[in-house]
């Protein structure tokens, strides 16, 4: 499935923008989203499961302007919202089957992919377990699979990764991986790292404004020679970290490793170091986080 | 012109007839044979295949409607249950008891009107249920995922609905089937008839309100005030003036006017809730 999404503005009636003239192509493959809280990441969903309808601008699904024939649309469209908390007292198995009902699949397909998906997230031995004793992990599985339910061409997913443990968090990025071969897949996260392994193709939104669209080593590039390592006292370290914006930080007996990044010059005896893809956002969203007192 | 004698001749029953009909067949088959037995044979045989044909898509029908109900009536179990446990909070629950307590205990002794007891709480308890289904829909962010999939949203208010109705049902039969023996007016009629589409009228009302405070105890504020100042200064103008009112010595009479009115009222409530819904910013923001 391509998107094409064509100078879209969101204006709220209360007159807040969110989004200003984003325009963006999605192919099959995996998108990953990121930006600041309240960079309109939520508002870009929202229009793309037409949840929100645009103040202005458009999308167009394979070649065909939308709203047109939205239900059709969404019978392609796998969506998975960043809180997934669905009937307590059903079991997992129960959730999905009743997902799928809603899809309007046949007893027999419906069956096959509930045992497929419930196989293939690790829930195949808690599938008989009310979903109000599952883990946060594996709610998280279980709306995952719900999004897959339908065999979708599109899946939208906002936040999958938070609150699994690293050990989920593997599997279900290679999951998302191996979906990705011939579905659109967009990821809305927090979890620069999560980006940078999986990704093909990553956006930044900044204030609502999509200011980068490309491979995430091509973001990465952008904090070359801008990436340092440096050794100070507890009382240096401070000073530093008022100026400059720090990545980490670690302790190191008595004396303080720092990493950061900085468009100036850094101070006497720093050494350079390879950038990632953390670095890169950090220095793009310095000034922004300084305000806001994160660095 | 007309038979004089139509009126003296004696009518045939139905039965009779199509059991004279019925006796006929077989001898026009013989006479069929007799005069050309191919083309009667492959008339029956037409007739035959064309009755089989009809009673398979008679079957097919009918299999298709049913599952689709089923289909349908599976769908909205799970919802049904997760509205139901939205309905149930415990503060609820405190409510609905001490409601049945009054309805029980001092339902029948009332001499006046026994509806000077019942309504009131079960006007309370209409808005009660009613007032926290769609504001926890939004507050639960189950709202997201419903509005994503191919499925209406009056789809979602009727279930709902349905939930709602099914629990008041269910509630109001317990007041009806116990105060049945002492009061004809609170039986099951006066309860079912004429109380119970009120009260739906008036949940369909406040799941309206609902969708514009889009916070449960308010709607449940502003539509218990709306019911009050309909109750006491406009009982004319809408659903109350349908109900029996609990300050009258003397029940309302019903009408068949009266029942379309309250069901106009509840179905122009249900469409208002749905046109509310399908405003999407006003559930994500």
């Amino acid at each position: 499935m391509k998107i094409r999404l064509k100078n879209l503005t969101k204006t709220y009636p209360d007159g807040r923008r969110a989004l200003k003239d984003v325009s963006l192509e999605l192919q099959p493959g995996l998108f990953g989203l990121l930006g600041p809280n309240g960079a309109g990441k939520t508002t870009l969903l929202s229009i793309l499961t037409f949840l929100l309808e645009p103040s202005r601008g458009e999308v167009v699904v394979d070649g065909y302007l939308l709203p047109r024939d939205v239900r059709r649309f969404r019978t392609r469209l796998g969506f998975l919202p960043q809180y997934f908390d669905f009937f307590p007292q059903a079991t997992g198995r129960e959730v999905l089957e009743y997902f799928g009902r809603l899809f309007g699949l046949d007893r027999q397909t419906r069956k096959q992919r509930v045992d497929f998906l419930l196989r293939q997230v690790g829930l195949a031995p808690y599938q008989n377990r009310k979903t109000k004793d599952y883990s946060v992990g594996m709610k998280k599985r279980l709306g995952v699979a719900q999004a897959l339910i339908n065999d979708p061409d599109l899946l939208i997913l906002d936040e999958p990764t938070s609150g699994l443990d690293p050990e989920e968090r593997i599997l279900f990025c290679s999951y998302l991986s191996e979906l990705s071969a011939d579905k659109t897949i967009l990821l809305s996260t927090h979890i620069v790292s999560d980006v940078e392994e999986i990704c093909s193709r990553m956006g930044i939104l900044d204030s609502g404004r999509l200011v980068f669209v490309g491979p995430p080593w091509d973001f990465v590039r952008r904090a070359e020679g801008k990436t340092w390592r440096i050794g100070l006292s507890p009382d240096e370290a401070e000073g530093l970290n008022s100026r400059h914006a720090v990545v980490n930080r670690r302790e190191d007996s008595g004396a303080v490793l720092l990493r950061f990044v900085t468009a100036d010059t850094p101070p006497a005896g720093s050494e350079p170091v390879s950038p990632n893809l953390e670095d890169a956002y950090l220095l793009h969203f310095q000034d922004q986080l300084a305000k806001t007192g994160v660095v | 012109m007309e038979d004089p004698g139509a009126l003296n001749r004696p009518r045939k029953n139905l039965v009779l007839r199509c059991a004279s009909g019925l006796l006929r067949l077989p001898a026009l088959l013989a006479i069929g044979l007799w005069k050309s037995p191919r083309w009667t044979l492959r008339a029956v045989w037409w007739c035959i295949r064309m009755l089989g044909r009809i009673l398979r898509w008679g079957f097919r029908i009918l299999y298709r409607a049913l599952r689709f109900l089923c289909q349908w009536l599976g769908n909205g179990f799970l919802l049904f249950a997760s509205s139901s446990r939205r309905l149930f909070s415990a503060s609820v629950l405190v409510i609905v008891a001490v409601a049945l307590y009054v309805w029980l205990f001092f339902g029948w002794q009332v001499e006046a009107n026994p509806m000077r007891v019942v309504l009131p709480p079960a006007l309370v308890l209409t808005v009660l249920f009613s007032m926290n289904v769609l504001p926890r829909e939004r507050e639960d962010q189950t709202v997201e995922v419903f509005f994503s999939l191919p499925v209406r949203r009056f789809r979602l208010v009727i279930w709902h609905l349905v939930t709602i109705a099914v629990w008041l049902f269910l509630f109001l039969l317990v007041p009806a089937i116990f105060t049945a023996p002492v009061h004809s007016e609170v039986g099951l009629r006066a309860l079912l008839v004429q109380v119970y589409p009120s009260l739906l009228c008036i949940s369909c009302l406040t799941l309206w309100i609902s969708t514009f405070t889009r916070n449960g105890p308010a709607a449940g504020f502003v539509a218990g005030l709306v019911c009050l100042l309909h109750l006491f200064y406009f009982p004319a103008f809408g659903p109350i003036r349908l109900f029996p009112s609990p300050f009258l010595a003397q029940a309302a009479k019903w009408g068949g006017g009266q029942a379309i009115l309250v069901l106009v009222l509840a179905a122009l409530f249900i469409v208002l809730t749905n046109e509310r819904l399908k405003k999407s910013e006003l559930w994500f923001r």
